[in-house]
C-alpha cells in the first residue's frame, strides 16, 4: 500500500512574526519498493516532509495517507504507522541512551509489545543488517563505540521495529569515507531485501549509484520528480539554480566531451563512466591501427 | 507544546523601546517594580494600568504573543487570586458556603494581587521581547560593574550563554523527542511513575548533547582567546541617548505618582 500526500502544506509558528512555510502544496506518492532519492539545498523542506511520512508533523492543511489510514484524522494509530514508516534522523546517534547494545535495538519493539523471545530475535535480526557480530556488540555500550558504529547501531535500532518503509535523512553526515560507503552498501541490501527506502541526500554520487526515483525539493515545492537519470539528463542547469549538483562522474564526463571526446551524455555513477570511456578508448585504438 | 515557552524570546523592532539603552531599561524595570507594590487602592492600580498599557503600546509587541507569555502563569495566578479571595477577613461579608468565606477585603486583595502578577510578567516579559540577549547582559553587566560587584562580567556571560541556549535546548528536545517517537516511544500516556520513566530516553541523550555543546562551546571561546573579563574592551559601547534621560523622567515621574496615590488615601 502506497504513502499519498495531497495538497500537504505545513507552517512553523502559524499566526507569529516568525511564521514560515516549510511545505507548499506538495502532492507525492510513494509505492512499495521504489528506492527514491529526496534531494533539496538545506531549508527546502525535506526534512520537514519526511516527518509528515510518519506522522511526527501534522500537516497545517492537506492530508496524508498511509496505508489508506488518514493520519491528520484523529485517533489514528500512530504507533502502527511508525512500526510501518521507520525515520532514521540526522545524527542518529545523538539518540542513544541505553547501557547496552541490545536494550538500546530492543527499546523499539519492546515499545510495541513483543516478547522477550521475538525481542531477541529482531535485535539479531537488526544487528545482521547492519554487519554487526550480535556476539561483539549486544553487551557493549553504545557510547563506547566508534562513530560509525553508533550510526550503524542507531539504523539497527528503526530497523528492529521491521518497516516497510525507511526514510533515511543524511545518514552519512559526518562520518568517513569508508564508514559512508559501507552505509550506503548496507542502505542498497535494505532495499534488495524489500524495504520500500527513501533517502534525503546532498551527495548527488549516493543519489545517482543508488536510487531509481528523484524528488528535488525547492522552497517547500516539489520541483522535478522523476526517474533519476532523466532528472540529472534534463535539468542538470536547473539543479544548480537551485544550490544542487550533478554526480562528479558526470562532471568528468561532460569536461571530456568538451575536450573533444565522443562520450555518452547520460553517464552518471563511476562504473558506467569508466565503460564509456573504456569503449570510446578502445575503438580510438581501433582507428589508430586501421590507420 | 515546547514551542510556546516565549521566556528570553527577542522579538526585532524598532520602537522607542527597542532603542532604549538596556541600563535604562533594566533599572526602569526595577522602579516599575517599585511603583507597583506602592500602590494599593483603585486610583492606584488604575493608574498602573494606563501606563502599563501605554508601555506595551510604545514597545509595538502585539497583544498576542504578551497573552502568549502570560499562559504558562495561569495556574499561579488563579492559586494566587483563590487563596487571597478565600484567606483574607475584613470589610463586609460578600459570600458564604460551609467553611468557605469572602470578605470585600480579600476580593479586593485577590484581584489586586493579579493585576500585580500579571503586570509584573507583561513588564518583565517586555524587556525580554524588546531587548536582544547579547545587549541585556552588556547593560546587566555594567549595572553589576557600577555595584561593584566583582566577577560581573563572568556572571554576566553565564546568563548570555544560558539565555542563548535555551532556544538551542527546546529545539534539541524536540528533536531527539521526534526520534523517540520514531521509535514508538511514548511521552503523553501512563501513570505519573511510567510517564517519568519514560522520560529517560529524551533525558540521557538531553544531558549528553548538553555536556558534548559545553564542551565545545568552552573549547571555541579558548580558541579566540577568551580569558574572562580583565582588560577587556567593546566594539560597541553602550552611549545614553535623549530618549534615555526622558525615560528615566518618565519613570521617576510614575514612582512618585503612585507613592501619591498611596499617601492620599491614608
Amino acid at each position: 500500500m502506497p504513502i499519498r500526500l495531497e495538497n500537504v502544506s505545513y507552517v512553523y509558528q502559524p499566526d507569529s512574526p516568525f511564521q514560515a512555510e516549510a511545505l507548499h502544496e506538495v502532492n507525492l506518492v510513494i509505492n512499495e519498493g521504489e528506492f527514491i532519492g529526496l534531494v533539496g539545498h538545506t531549508g527546502s523542506g525535506k526534512s520537514t516532509l519526511a516527518q509528515h511520512l510518519n506522522g511526527l508533523l501534522k500537516p497545517t492543511g492537506g492530508k496524508v495517507y498511509v496505508d489508506d489510514w488518514d493520519l491528520t484524522a484523529p485517533g489514528v494509530p500512530l504507533k502502527k504507522i511508525r512500526e510501518k514508516v521507520g525515520l532514521v534522523f540526522q545524527y542518529p546517534e545523538h539518540q542513544l541512551f541505553e547501557d547496552t547494545v541490545y536494550k538500546e535495538i530492543a527499546f523499539g519493539p519492546k515499545n510495541l509489545g513483543l516478547s522477550a523471545e521475538a525481542l531477541t530475535q529482531r535485535v539479531k535480526k537488526a544487528l545482521q543488517m547492519v554487519h554487526l557480530d550480535y556476539d561483539i556488540y549486544a553487551d557493549a555500550s553504545p557510547f563506547d563505540l566508534s562513530g560509525g558504529e553508533k550510526r550503524r547501531v542507531a539504523l539497527a535500532s528503526v530497523l528492529a521495529m521491521e518497516p516497510a518503509y525507511l526514510i533515511l535523512d543524511e545518514p552519512t553526515a559526518g562520518l568517513d569515507p569508508r564508514s559512508r560507503l559501507e552505509i550506503m552498501e548496507q542502505i542498497g541490501e535494505l532495499h534488495n531485501a524489500g524495504i520500500t527506502v527513501i533517502l534525503i541526500s546532498h551527495n548527488m554520487d549516493d543519489v545517482a549509484q543508488l536510487t531509481e526515483r528523484l524528488i528535488v525539493m525547492h522552497q517547500g515545492r516539489i520541483i522535478y520528480d522523476d526517474a533519476t537519470r532523466r532528472v540529472f539528463l534534463n535539468h542538470a542547469a536547473r539543479l544548480k539554480e537551485f544550490g544542487l549538483d550533478i554526480p562528479t562522474v558526470t562532471k568528468l564526463v561532460l569536461a571530456l566531451q568538451k575536450k573533444g571526446w565522443q562520450l555518452r551524455q547520460d553517464v552518471f555513477t563511476v562504473e558506467e563512466a569508466r565503460d564509456e570511456i573504456l569503449k570510446v578508448i578502445r575503438e580510438g585504438q581501433r582507428h589508430c591501427s586501421e590507420i | 507544546m515546547l514551542r510556546d515557552i516565549t521566556i528570553g524570546q527577542y522579538i526585532p523592532g524598532d520602537s522607542v523601546v527597542h532603542k532604549l539603552d538596556p541600563r535604562t531599561k533594566i533599572i526602569s524595570l526595577v522602579l516599575y517594580m517599585v511603583g507597583l507594590f506602592v500602590v494599593n487602592n483603585f486610583t492606584g492600580y488604575l493608574f498602573v494600568t494606563l501606563i502599563t498599557a501605554g508601555i506595551i503600546s510604545l514597545a509595538h509587541i502585539p497583544y498576542k504573543i504578551i497573552l502568549k507569555g502570560l499562559k504558562p502563569l495561569t495556574v499561579i495566578i488563579l492559586l494566587t487570586v483563590g487563596l487571597h479571595i478565600f484567606l483574607t477577613e475584613g470589610g463586609p461579608l460578600l459570600w458564604e458556603w460551609g467553611f468557605l468565606h469572602i470578605y470585600e477585603n480579600g476580593l479586593r486583595q485577590g484581584l489586586f494581587m493579579a493585576l500585580r502578577l500579571i503586570y509584573l510578567v507583561v513588564v518583565t516579559s517586555l524587556l525580554t521581547l524588546t531587548t536582544t540577549p547579547i545587549v541585556l547582559t552588556d547593560g546587566l553587566e555594567k549595572i553589576l560593574k557600577a555595584c561593584f560587584v566583582p566577577i560581573a562580567h563572568e556572571l554576566a556571560m553565564i546568563m548570555t550563554i544560558a539565555i542563548r541556549f535555551i532556544p538551542t535546548l527546546i529545539e534539541e528536545t524536540e528533536k531527539i523527542m521526534k526520534a523517540q517517537k520514531a521509535r514508538g516511544a511514548d511521552f503523553e500516556s501512563g501513570g505519573l511513575i511510567q510517564r517519568a520513566k519514560n522520560l529517560i530516553p529524551l533525558l540521557v541523550p538531553l544531558f549528553l548533547s548538553s555536556f558534548r555543546r559545553a564542551d565545545e562551546l568552552a573549547m571555541a571561546m579558548e580558541a579566540r582567546c577568551y580569558r574572562g573579563g580583565e582588560n577587556r574592551t567593546r566594539v560597541k559601547q553602550l552611549v545614553f541617548g535623549a530618549q534615555d534621560f526622558l525615560a528615566y523622567l518618565f519613570i521617576i515621574v510614575f514612582v512618585v505618582v503612585a507613592i501619591f496615590t498611596r499617601l492620599n488615601t491614608l
